[in-house]
């Protein structure tokens, strides 16, 4: 059970008792279907459960973006665990650290931005259900599911420059940001890489791959070098 | 017995008690939803839970219009129905 209720769950739970109190009354007294009655039944059946199916809405789609909820899936529990460690000094465990989006931090880094990023986001999180309930995941192995769960496309640095503007002259001071501007901007390299901020969840990346990545950033910055 | 009368003609009484049990069983599962955020529980609770509460809402208003229209037909000194 949730232990930290939000105003929205107890104002659902709210409707959802006053509703369940009017028609447990009626389902035991069986008054006359007169217009008070109807009036009663029309709360019971009406508002109050429309008031509980919107707030209870809310609040789900608000508890979908929790970093617990996501950590809820036994194949994230190793990147849900890293976020945990206050030790950690991956790019995921230091985002959730931060006061500010610490509790959410899943949701802000992976979410897409725009005008339909929400439903995208949502949609994307429905065919995360379905990979794991009927997909095969659920009963996937730990070690398994790290080397076989895949981003399902490269990770946009845009979704890195929602908070982290490239238009700042702090940005821009750094060479590398300078040097690797278009490729930062076409997605070409990526700002969680080896060679630049580190991975954000580098216990996921086999050996093999940080060493080819390493190395390919080095090349990428030696050829961007007068 | 025509078919509109075999959809439509159970007592009212019948089809608020069956609407209030849908709404019972619509509410729990919102409750659900809410108490036990996990990833099967949201999604029932905005799917199941909706379509079982609508559907329940639905067979209140069909009672209404159905006692609406008996009335007419007794004439409206007929009691009410329990």
């Amino acid at each position: 059970m949730s232990t930290n209720l939000s105003p929205l769950s107890i104002v659902a739970l709210g409707c959802i008792a006053v509703a369940a109190a009017i028609l447990v009354t009626y389902l035991v007294k069986k008054p006359l279907l007169d217009l008070r009655t109807k009036l009663a039944l029309l709360f019971g059946l009406g508002v109050f459960p429309t008031l509980a199916a919107a707030t209870s809405t809310v609040a789900g789609m608000q508890a979908t973006t929790e970093r617990e909820f996501c950590g809820s899936c036994h194949v994230m529990s190793a990147h849900y665990e890293d976020t945990n460690d206050l030790g950690s000094q991956s790019l995921a465990a230091r985002h959730s650290r931060n006061p500010f989006f610490g509790s959410e931090s899943c949701y802000v880094c992976h979410a897409d931005y725009g005008m339909y990023g929400y439903a995208l986001t949502k949609a994307g999180g429905l065919r995360h259900v379905y990979k794991y309930y009927l997909g095969g995941y659920r009963q996937m192995e730990l070690d398994e599911a790290l080397r076989s769960i895949h981003l399902i496309k490269p990770y946009e640095n845009l979704n890195c420059r929602q908070c982290h503007t490239a238009t700042l002259t702090d940005w821009r001071r750094v060479p590398e940001h300078e040097s690797l501007k278009q490729e930062l901007y076409e997605n070409k390299v990526s700002c969680a890489s080896a060679g630049c901020h580190g991975y954000a969840h580098p216990f996921s990346k086999p050996p093999e791959k940080k060493e080819k990545d390493q190395q390919k950033e080095k090349d990428k910055k030696k050829e961007k070098q007068p | 017995m025509t078919s509109w009368r075999r959809l439509f003609g159970h007592p009212v009484s019948k089809l608020i008690a069956a609407a209030c049990v849908l709404a019972l069983l619509g509410l729990a599962i919102l409750a659900i939803s809410v108490l036990f955020p996990g990833p099967l529980p949201v999604i029932l609770g905005m799917s199941l839970g909706h379509a079982v509460g609508i559907g329940a809402f639905g067979l209140y208003v069909l009672a209404v219009v159905v006692d609406a229209a008996s009335r007419r037909t007794r004439g409206s000194s007929a009691p009410p129905p329990r």
